[in-house]
């Protein structure tokens, strides 16, 4: 019995590491593009669509999408950040999430542990209020908060969520305090927000705008500078004064020490996927709203909420030890 | 609604979900024919196998298997006395010596014809009732949701099986469970025990194909049964059966129907216990009561009519409330999750046509019976009883382990599932219920979550669970089926007492 | 009668003592975060005393005088197996593991038949191919065993 393990063991490692030093006619094998999230979520859908026209962009590579739910994400980048530098393993990460679960938990990965790669889609968080509450304005909301502070329910996918820290973000950006209640998922907080049990509530704007649009809550404002594609009409929190960026930024990573020469094949499939007029209609009738950023930049963003919230944690962490 | 509901017939009408309910039904059939496995089996299995199908086309499936199933457990209850499923065991009663008589083609189609008239009525009550329903849960708020899962929780704790205790403890050892990983409200990561595989807490997909699938396996293993069933013993009659009554038999049908929706509704009870209240009912209110069990088609007809009118009847708190009411029903929603389909009112706003198709199926489906089963698919679907079960179940060991990896493609999941399958199998030989237990897993969150989120909204005050009259009232239901078990321990004192004084 | 009622004694003493363990395990954790869990693991170690002393009390009605395993020997026998056969298949594939553990666990639970065990076999591991990967395009872990003995291509 052992002896057939060890046996079976050995031949799947022969056969791992056959291509390994093949680089510059990457890829010659199976490239596994892992998501750290369940089939059918925002970011498998992504995955999803994207994967052949990456295929397709990097001469004829072979993708495939494999879902590692797990930990919000985190399991799948503990795993991407110990695999084999070659190019074979990449994952699609999702900031701020990528950061968020370094904070309060037992996840033993750094952003150090990648070499970054293009990105496809920069989402910002919005504001949505109840029909039936006075704001309006980005301005109505933040002057009732300073009047009454910890008073106005905000709610929001749970503490140390991206929701949950793009609250903590706007509060310390404009100087106020909401009370914000954590609620299991993006759903029951639109229910509740929609219900009349809670004032507001964060979350993206492409799921915000569409209750927005049927009148079934009223979205004031999104958490950026600039105004998006999807949804021009609505005001951004940048344009009240306050100095907000935060969203939902996805792209592609690979494990610390893949060669620069594979780094830039990868980067440049991203950058011609994102040229391509029809991953570009694809993505407009699922609302993505397409942002492409190089290595350096990605790089640069992830560190920038790193630092952010470390700044955060270190005056107030958010989750009791 | 009416756009939704256009909407899903048209999207229904494709090959692929034609055939994933045809072959959802046949598989139904099959599954709820071979005793020892059910309709919770059944489902656990094909949950898990099912993800990666688009929505529809998995639900379709389930829709077709549960209604399939019902009318499958009929089939070696009628030819030879053994119940496919629990829920057929009333069906034995009339059914079994109607083969005697030689009248088993009668039967089966007695019951078959009952299953789809139960299944359908069932659909319609579920189509007519869930959307408005669904609107009123918008004013729902926390205290609401906290007190609608603990009712949800105590009364399958307290009214399923025979022992209180031995149900509530099961339903806490599944509250444990379900607490296990990231809290929502702190952040802060519970009985995680260092794994990163537990910081989402359990899946429950692996909790319910460990408890319900594997100690069965684990059952069939012990036993060893090396033979199927001979074929000579099965006594199908050719063209001995008597005309068929259905003029006598509508009455049965309304009467059982509306049982069964009724206790499809309520938690706590399933398919089984509806069958045996109509069997009782349509007993009770015949002329001629002395016909009962000595093989009266109205026995069987209320029998099955009432276990498969229970069906849809049990998706109405599961779909507008997230609160299943049977084992069943909870299989059904973690399917839907599966899905990425979370119950309550933003199912019938953002799935619309999703849910509206998966209600017709659950119609579609039980008409599909008529057309299934008939004679000769019956006469085929009887062979199902040759397989020798030592060969059954490797297969089932196959399958499970074929839909969990292909989810997460995790194997910790997999070893957890032979965990909770051990630990199924103890409940089960101690005979703790283990529907509780997996109500535990699912409402726990919801229970916890909408507590505290009501203490942060009312700023820490208690009262606050009970400011809306909706909360009062529920939490009033919650005290009087608590007193269940103290009222039936003192009557049945009573009734001591009556006979030794 | 007595073995009955000896079986829930050590039942309930299990869950007396698991839901002691489960009280330290939560009593680590910040209030907030285990006030739900605390209340959980009172309730149960408050019912399992319940059920401990009732079992000490009287016995049960017994319903089934069967003994508690039915046969402990091939209940052991059929866990490790598929212990052996969840470590092997991510390792090996999902198909050759399958096509070897469905003959293999019948035969050593007691069905001998040979032609039966290996058609069962053929049958259900080209079925479940046909229906997961063919039909179904799903991605199941590469077949080890025979890519190396057919050289890739598998």
């Amino acid at each position: 019995m052992k002896f057939v393990t060890s046996m079976l063991t050995t031949s799947v490692f022969a056969l791992s590491s056959v291509a390994a030093f093949a680089q510059s006619d990457y890829p010659t094998r199976q490239i596994e593009l892992m998501v750290g999230f369940s089939a059918g979520g925002n970011l498998d859908i992504l995955a999803r669509q994207a994967e052949p026209f990456l295929e397709k962009h990097m001469g004829g590579a072979d993708i495939v999408v494999i879902n590692r739910p797990g930990a919000g994400g985190a399991l799948m980048q503990t795993q991407l950040a110990g695999a084999e530098p070659d190019g074979y393993t990449l994952g699609l990460l999702s900031m701020p999430g990528v950061v968020t679960v370094l904070f309060g938990g037992d996840v033993d990965y750094e952003i150090d542990d990648f070499e970054y790669s293009g990105t496809f889609t920069f989402e910002p968080h919005s504001i949505m209020v109840g029909t039936d509450t006075p704001y309006e304005t980005p301005e109505d909301l933040v002057a009732a908060a300073r009047e009454n502070p910890g008073t106005i329910t905000i709610g929001g996918a749970g503490i140390g969520s991206a929701a949950h820290l793009a609250v903590k973000v706007l509060e310390r950006a404009a100087d106020v305090e909401f009370a914000f209640i954590p609620s299991p998922g993006s759903a029951e907080m639109q229910n509740q927000v929609m219900g009349g049990h809670i004032e507001g509530g964060v979350t993206t704007i492409s799921s915000s705008y569409t209750r927005h649009q049927e009148n079934q809550a009223r979205v004031i404002g999104t958490l950026s500078s600039e105004r998006t594609t999807v949804a021009p009409e609505i005001a951004t929190f940048g344009e009240a004064g306050y100095e907000v960026e935060w969203g939902a930024l996805r792209g592609i990573a690979a494990p610390k020490g893949t060669p620069q020469e594979v780094m830039d094949k990868i980067t440049e499939a991203v950058r011609l996927t994102m040229e391509d007029p029809e991953f570009q209609e694809i993505a407009a009738q699922n609302n993505m709203l397409l942002t492409f950023m190089d290595g350096a930049q990605f790089e640069a963003s992830v560190r920038k909420i790193h630092s952010d919230l470390e700044e955060i944690w270190a005056d107030e962490p958010w989750i009791e030890q | 609604m009416i756009e939704d509901l256009i909407g899903a017939g048209f999207a229904l009408m494709t090959w692929s979900n034609v055939a994933a309910m045809v072959f959802g039904t046949l598989i139904g059939i099959v599954i709820g024919a071979l005793p020892g496995l059910t309709t919770t089996i059944g489902l656990a299995i094909l949950i898990p196998l099912s993800f990666g199908l688009s929505p529809l086309v998995a639900l379709g499936l389930m829709a077709g298997l549960y209604n399939g199933s019902m009318y499958g457990g009929a089939i070696p209850a009628i030819l030879l006395n053994i119940p496919g499923t629990p829920a057929a065991i009333a069906t034995t009663f009339d059914g079994y010596p109607m083969t005697e008589q030689g009248n088993a083609a009668s039967a089966l189609r007695v019951a078959c014809f009952s299953s789809a008239v139960g299944g359908f009525s069932s659909a319609l009550a579920l189509l007519l009732l869930a959307p408005p329903l669904s609107l009123v849960t918008l004013a729902f708020g926390p205290p609401e949701y906290f007190w609608i899962a603990t009712f949800g929780l105590v009364s399958i704790a307290v009214l399923i099986g025979g022992d209180p205790i031995k149900g509530m403890i099961s339903a806490l050892l599944g509250l444990l469970i379900s607490s296990v990983g990231m809290d929502t409200v702190t952040g802060r990561i519970r009985f995680s025990f260092g794994r990163l595989e537990l910081v989402d807490g359990v899946n429950i997909v692996v909790v319910l194909i460990g408890l319900f699938a594997l100690p069965r396996v684990l059952q069939m293993a012990e036993d060893a049964v090396t033979r199927g069933v001979r074929v000579s013993d099965l006594k199908i009659g050719r063209g001995q059966s008597t005309p068929f009554p259905i003029a006598h038999l509508i009455p049965t049908w309304i009467r059982s129907s509306v049982i069964g929706i009724m206790v499809g509704i309520l938690p706590g009870a399933g398919g089984n216990i509806a069958a045996f209240l109509s069997y009782n009912e349509a007993k009770r209110s015949d002329r001629d009561p002395e016909s009962f069990g000595k093989g009266n088609p109205k026995g069987v007809a209320a029998a099955e009519a009432g276990n498969s009118s229970d069906n849809a009847a049990s998706m109405i708190p599961t779909l507008t409330l997230g609160v299943p009411g049977n084992a069943i029903a909870a299989l059904i929603m973690g399917g839907l999750l599966v899905h990425g389909l979370q119950p309550g009112p933003s199912l019938f706003r953002d799935n619309g046509e999703i849910v509206y198709g998966f209600v017709l199926q659950m119609m579609i489906t039980s008409v599909l019976l008529f057309a299934l089963g008939g004679m000769i698919a019956t006469r085929i679907f009887a062979q199902v009883l040759r397989v020798p079960q030592v060969m059954l179940a490797p297969m089932i060991v196959a399958l499970m382990c074929l839909g969990l990896y292909t989810v997460n493609n995790s194997q910790f999941e997999l070893f957890m599932m032979i965990g909770f399958g051990v630990f199924g199998y103890i409940l089960m030989r101690m005979q703790f219920p283990l529907p509780p237990l997996i109500l535990g897993v699912i409402l726990g969150g919801m229970a916890e979550q909408n507590l505290r989120t009501a203490l942060l909204i009312s700023r820490g005050d208690w009262w606050h669970l009970l400011a809306s009259p909706i909360s009062k009232t529920i939490a009033g239901l919650v005290v009087l089926v608590l007193l269940v078990p103290l009222y039936r321990h003192v009557r049945e004192r009573q009734s001591e007492a009556l006979k030794n004084g | 009668m007595q073995r009955l009622k000896n079986r829930d004694v050590i039942c309930a003493a299990v869950l007396v003592l698991f839901s002691m363990a489960a009280w330290m395990q939560a009593i680590a954790l910040p209030a907030r975060a285990s006030l739900f869990p605390r209340l959980e693991i009172a309730l149960l170690f408050g019912l399992s005393v319940v059920y401990l002393v009732r079992s000490l009390w009287r016995a049960q009605p017994v319903q089934s005088a069967e003994p508690f395993f039915r046969n402990l020997g091939r209940l052991l026998v059929a866990l490790v197996l598929i212990s052996c056969y969840v470590f092997i298949f991510p390792r090996i594939g999902f198909f050759t593991a399958t096509f070897v553990f469905i003959p293999v666990f019948s035969f050593v639970i007691g069905f001998r038949d040979a032609k039966t065990l290996l058609l069962g076999a053929v049958l259900f591991t080209v079925s479940a191919w046909v229906v997961f990967v063919v039909l179904l395009g799903r991605r199941l872990p590469p077949e080890a065993l025979l890519s190396a003995i057919f050289g890739g291509g598998a």
